[in-house]
């Protein structure tokens, strides 16, 4: 069955950026788009185990009349055609069920506060919690669309960093676009990242598929994020950790987002990687 | 031994995703381990028997008997195992079946003689006699016979036999299609008939050739292409 | 046998305790119903305070403004504030049970608490019963998800949670059970009966340490006699009529307020305002009215026939009034009171038409009374009966309340099927209990059951290639798409073509475009099996195409469905 993307769709300029991203999104992986138009300014997710309320500000709810023919034409001049989304369920009248099957979810880095506070260094709460509850990976989009032509994973030998380099090489492979990695040992010897790599099984697919390892150590990963390419898409595990940790130790995936312009695929906790 | 997700559904003969969502439902007990669900096979036999559900070991027993039969290979392979006889004396139909099946390869005593018991039972229900002085008896159902692959048994006979064939002819060919399964019987049966349309072939076939000849008539009409290729 | 053997058996015993929840939800059970119980004793608690404080404002001329500001006040902190659309409460539990597994979001636990005692402590007639049910509830399922557990642990969480809030608040433990399996459950078995029965009592244990072993209202013991039996009957008859009254009234009034034109913040005042204008003549239907009800079952009920016969009637309108309007809280404690009411003016009747029967007194009456408009409105006779026998603690009445309970629940089924809990649930078609056909149906999905080893051709493909297909294809059914994009087209039935394969005419003329059906319906992934069921049904086809975003998919077919239904519902419904 066709992979889908879910789009929140908003009929603002910003709206507008964050739509062409999914698009390019989907049209460089062969997914097929689903938009949902809100008409009330709360949805909610039922995922596997929370329900996830999403209280949308005002500015989704402007110029509903010319949303669906807007989102249309945007996304049909790109050679895509989307399925809009109609919910079924209703928790009461005014709260709509959104399905949660998706393959993906695109979400500006904040979905339910105010447009002001868009930008770097801060994703709402409610991203959050879809990014920790969803089956899927979640698109951090940038604030203005950008095409990437490349691939980067970070991967920093967890669980979920393991899961986010199968996602990468995944999509690398779909995309037919070249493939980074970047780790960083921190606090671990350097033999570490690859007794992981090993150990999940990766290694070989990361010497054949790889195309540029970079290796850092030492500093902060602040200091080597500018090796990073400017137009790739990143490919980041989040919350895999436990609260205590990320709270002592601060989570990679936070500091990435706040140094990184780029857009970002977030793989949680609970994705299910069902790719080949 | 634990069982993944997917060996799980595979057993239980159930897609996928109807064991991701009972394992979120809480129907089925499977464990989470390093990411991936898990449950021990002694387990998962305990809970589909409370189930009362059934389990496919993971062997292909499931996979029927149809599953093994093999794809029928080709006509020219047929004829060899068969077998080419020539010079059959038979004074009438029923004697010259006898006869063939006498010199059938591969059957045991027993075999033998339903199988003729079968031609001649087929027979009685409409002659199998093409026309042009050739037949091709073979059994109305499938005897109980231990053949791998189907088999032609083609027989010369020293004397033209009446058959009831559909023009009248008097029989000088047979060739006696036995096989073990139906659906191998009926593509071998479509494909020899198909052949046997061709005049020259039948006019080969007449002429009495050596094993020799026939077989590579054969091989070089099949490696003409596929018979149903051709439209008429 | 082996030590091998003997200790694998062990591992296998052991790794069967882990895998099985049910202690866990046992040992969790008793902490959701403490929790739900203090939900409960915190909402008692505010709403006496709050009384109290109103109760010296009510001689003002201006008191009829309260109810007004409370509901509105409710109302924002409720859609505003907290952005948590309103409801009853129970309907909302019931289909987060039904239909996602009991999940519910943390501000649900205690949203409707501050709600409802907004507007029932400032005069509102609406009762605390299903606010305090949905925050137990959303509690349980809260606690659920912190331990990660599984839908179906979590749905008997849910269930825990409300058991343990019925259970405080009337001091009646085997109630909130019964409550809990009859209305938010329908389902009685073994791995939920038993968490339920803990959080029920440990609600209950907790409520009586706090408040004490007072019990809602008062133990009352009665002799019932023949006389007492026969008046009964009556007392159905009239509750019947009262409960459809009720019901009726409360959804003409809902669409009433929808239908106009205020400003959304400003509905509860109207409706409010207008209670607090009854209640400025009729004080008596101000608030939950457990004063009343206590009052009335023990028999020192002070007013008159016509009073009594005209409170009903008032309490009917001011409930219609608060929850139609938008206020917050439950129809429990009002059909309660109307039902109380109604005995009351029942026995009052009879005494007054034949002086000399001997009958028992009028709070028994007050009692079937209840129980006669809790099983017709709730249609819960059981949770009628059981709340009543634990309010007398004794089993004297119970020969005429079963007669009242099941009589009037039965009728009133009759003429609306469906209790008002469930009803706006059973006509969005998202009332499904456990083991249930719409339950299975909604359970599977078409993702599930759609075969993709169907072959598609493409449209410009003609007969003489399509033959060869068919020779090498099991299928009899065959989808055409679109050479070019690959879109869905239709669908050959070879059985339909029949003609055309065995003309050789034909066979390099026809392409497979013009031999397609393309009316046959086709489903989407994501429809719903009821409804492709009934497009079964209606067009006589076995199998329907999966057409996702214009592309085939993949083929449903009945048996297929028929097959993994029936395992569903097995697994369903098993242990």
């Amino acid at each position: 069955m066709e992979e889908r993307l879910l789009h929140v769709f908003r009929n603002t300029p910003l709206g507008r950026e964050t739509l062409l991203q999914s698009i390019y999104f989907c049209k460089t992986l062969d997914i097929s788009m689903q938009i949902y138009v809100p008409q009330a300014t709360q949805f909610l997710m039922y995922f596997d185990h929370d329900a996830v309320q999403v209280d949308l500000d005002s500015s989704y709810l402007i110029a509903q009349d010319t949303a669906v023919s807007h989102a249309t034409s945007l996304a049909n001049e790109r050679g895509l055609k989307p399925g809009f989304l109609t919910p079924k369920n209703f928790t009461a009248s005014q709260l709509p069920d959104i399905p949660s099957n998706f393959n993906y979810m695109c979400c500006p880095r904040s979905i339910s506060d105010l447009t002001s506070k868009i930008g770097l260094g801060y994703i709402g709460p409610k991203v959050r919690r879809i990014v920790k509850s969803s089956t899927f990976p979640v698109l951090l989009t940038s604030a203005a669309y950008k095409e990437w032509k490349s691939l980067t994973v970070f991967y920093g030998g967890s669980e979920n960093a393991n899961r986010a380099l199968s996602w990468g090489l995944h999509l690398s492979r779909i995309s037919g676009f070249p493939l980074d990695m970047f780790t960083f040992a921190e606090g671990h010897s350097e033999g570490y990242i690859d007794q992981q790599l090993d150990a999940a099984g990766l290694k070989n697919q990361v010497q054949d598929h790889v195309r540029h390892w970079f290796r850092q150590s030492g500093g902060k990963i602040e200091d080597h994020l500018n090796k990073v390419p400017h137009d790739a898409l990143l490919v980041v595990g989040a919350f895999g950790h436990g609260l205590i940790k990320d709270f002592l130790f601060g989570s990679k995936m936070e500091t990435i987002q706040t140094w990184m312009p780029n857009s970002i695929l977030l793989v949680g906790p609970n994705c299910v990687f069902r790719g080949a | 031994m634990a069982l993944t997700i997917n060996e799980v559904a595979s057993r239980l003969n159930l897609p996928v995703e109807t064991i991701h969502r009972w394992v979120r439902q809480g129907k089925i007990p499977m464990r989470r381990t390093s990411g991936t669900y898990t449950i021990r096979s002694e387990m998962l036999e305990r809970w589909a028997n409370e189930h009362k559900l059934e389990i496919q070991n993971q062997s292909d027993d499931g996979l029927s008997a149809q599953a093994k039969i093999p794809e029928f290979d080709s006509i020219y392979e047929a004829m060899k195992r068969g077998g080419v006889f020539y010079d059959l004396c038979a004074g009438d139909r029923d004697a010259a079946l006898k006869a063939a099946v006498a010199h059938i390869p591969n059957l045991s005593q027993d075999e033998r003689e339903r199988v003729c018991e079968k031609l001649l039972e087929r027979e009685l229900l409409a002659s199998t006699g093409i026309g042009h002085g050739i037949a091709l008896p073979h059994p109305r159902s499938q005897p109980d016979i231990d053949l791998a692959m189907p088999q032609i048994t083609t027989c010369f006979l020293s004397n033209a036999v009446p058959f009831d064939a559909v023009d009248g002819k008097p029989v000088r060919v047979m060739m006696v299609l036995l096989s073990h399964s139906t659906k191998q019987h009926l593509t071998m049966l479509s494909k020899l008939s198909f052949y046997l349309r061709d005049p020259d072939f039948r006019a080969h076939l007449l002429s009495q050739p050596s094993i020799s000849e026939i077989l590579s008539r054969i091989a070089a009409m099949e490696s003409e292409g596929q018979p149903a290729g051709k439209s008429e | 046998m082996s030590v091998y053997g003997w200790l694998s058996s062990v591992r296998l015993k052991w790794a069967i305790f882990r895998s099985d929840g049910r202690l866990t939800v046992i040992a969790l059970a008793g902490f959701v119903g403490l929790c739900s119980g203090l939900a409960a004793v915190v909402l008692n608690r505010m709403l006496h305070y709050l009384g109290e404080f109103t109760h010296g404002l009510h001689h003002h001329w201006w008191a009829f403004i309260l109810p007004a500001i409370g509901a509105t006040l409710s109302a924002l902190f409720l859609n505003t504030i907290l952005k948590e659309r309103a409801g009853h409460g129970v309907p909302e539990v019931v289909y987060a049970v039904s239909r996602y597994g009991g999940l519910m979001r943390f501000r649900s636990s205690f949203s409707r608490l501050v709600s409802s005692c907004l507007t029932i402590g400032s005069g509102g007639s609406a009762g605390p019963e299903a606010p305090v049910v949905m925050s137990g509830a959303a509690l349980g399922s809260n606690i659920a998800k912190y331990f990660s557990l599984r839908e179906r642990q979590r749905v008997t969480l849910v269930g825990c949670g409300a058991a343990g809030a019925i259970g405080a608040i009337f001091n009646a433990p085997i109630t909130g059970l019964v409550f809990t399996v009859e209305v938010i459950l329908g389902e009685w078995r073994a791995f939920n009966v038993i968490p339920i029965a803990i959080a029920s009592v440990a609600g209950t244990e907790l409520s009586r340490l706090l408040q004490g072993n007072q019990i809602a209202f008062g133990h009352q013991q009665f002799s019932i006699g023949l006389l007492d039996i026969a008046a009964s009957f009556g007392i159905v008859l009239f509750a019947t009529l009262v409960s459809i009254g009720l019901g009726r009234m409360l959804k003409s009034m809902h669409h009433i307020a929808k239908s106009n034109r205020l400003p959304h913040w400003l509905r509860p005042a109207v409706g409010g305002m207008a209670v607090g204008v009854i209640g400025l003549y009729l004080p008596l239907v101000l608030g939950e009215g457990y004063g009343a009800i206590q009052d009335m079952i023990q028999g020192t009920f002070a007013s008159g026939f016509a009073i009594v016969a005209i409170a009903v009637f008032a309490k009917m309108v001011a409930t219609a009034l608060t929850l139609g309007w938008g206020g917050s809280g439950g129809i429990f404690a009002p059909s309660l009171m109307v039902g109380s009411l109604l005995g009351v003016a029942y026995y009052r009747m009879l005494i007054w038409i034949v002086p000399a029967w001997t009958i028992t007194g009028e709070g028994c009456f007050a009692l079937l009374g209840m129980a006669g408009l809790v099983s017709g409105i709730l249609q819960a006779p059981l949770t009628a009966i059981f709340l009543v026998v634990e309010i007398t603690g004794s089993y004297e009445v119970i020969l005429p309340l079963i007669i009242v309970s099941t009589l009037t629940s039965t009728f009133c089924y009759y003429i609306e099927p469906g209790s008002f809990y469930l009803r706006d649930l059973i006509e969005k078609g998202q009332y499904m209990r456990p083991g249930t056909d719409a339950k299975v149906l909604s359970d599977l999905s078409v993702r599930e059951l759609v075969e993709t080893d169907y072959l598609a051709v493409p449209g410009n493909m003609v007969l003489k290639e399509f033959i060869e297909v068919i020779k090498h294809s099991e299928k009899y059914l065959f989808p055409v798409e679109d050479h070019l994009d690959g879109r869905y087209l239709g669908m050959i039935y070879i059985d339909r073509i029949r003609p055309y394969l065995f003309d050789n005419q034909m066979h390099p003329v026809l392409v497979t475009e013009q031999m397609m059906e393309t009316h046959v319906p086709h489903v989407k992934p994501d429809d719903e099996l009821a409804d492709v069921l009934n497009i079964m049904e209606n067009t006589r086809l076995n199998i329907l195409p999966v057409v996702d975003n214009g592309r085939f998919v993949g083929m449903l077919s009945k048996s297929l469905l028929l097959d993994h239904y029936r395992k569903e519902l097995i697994v369903q419904t098993g242990i």
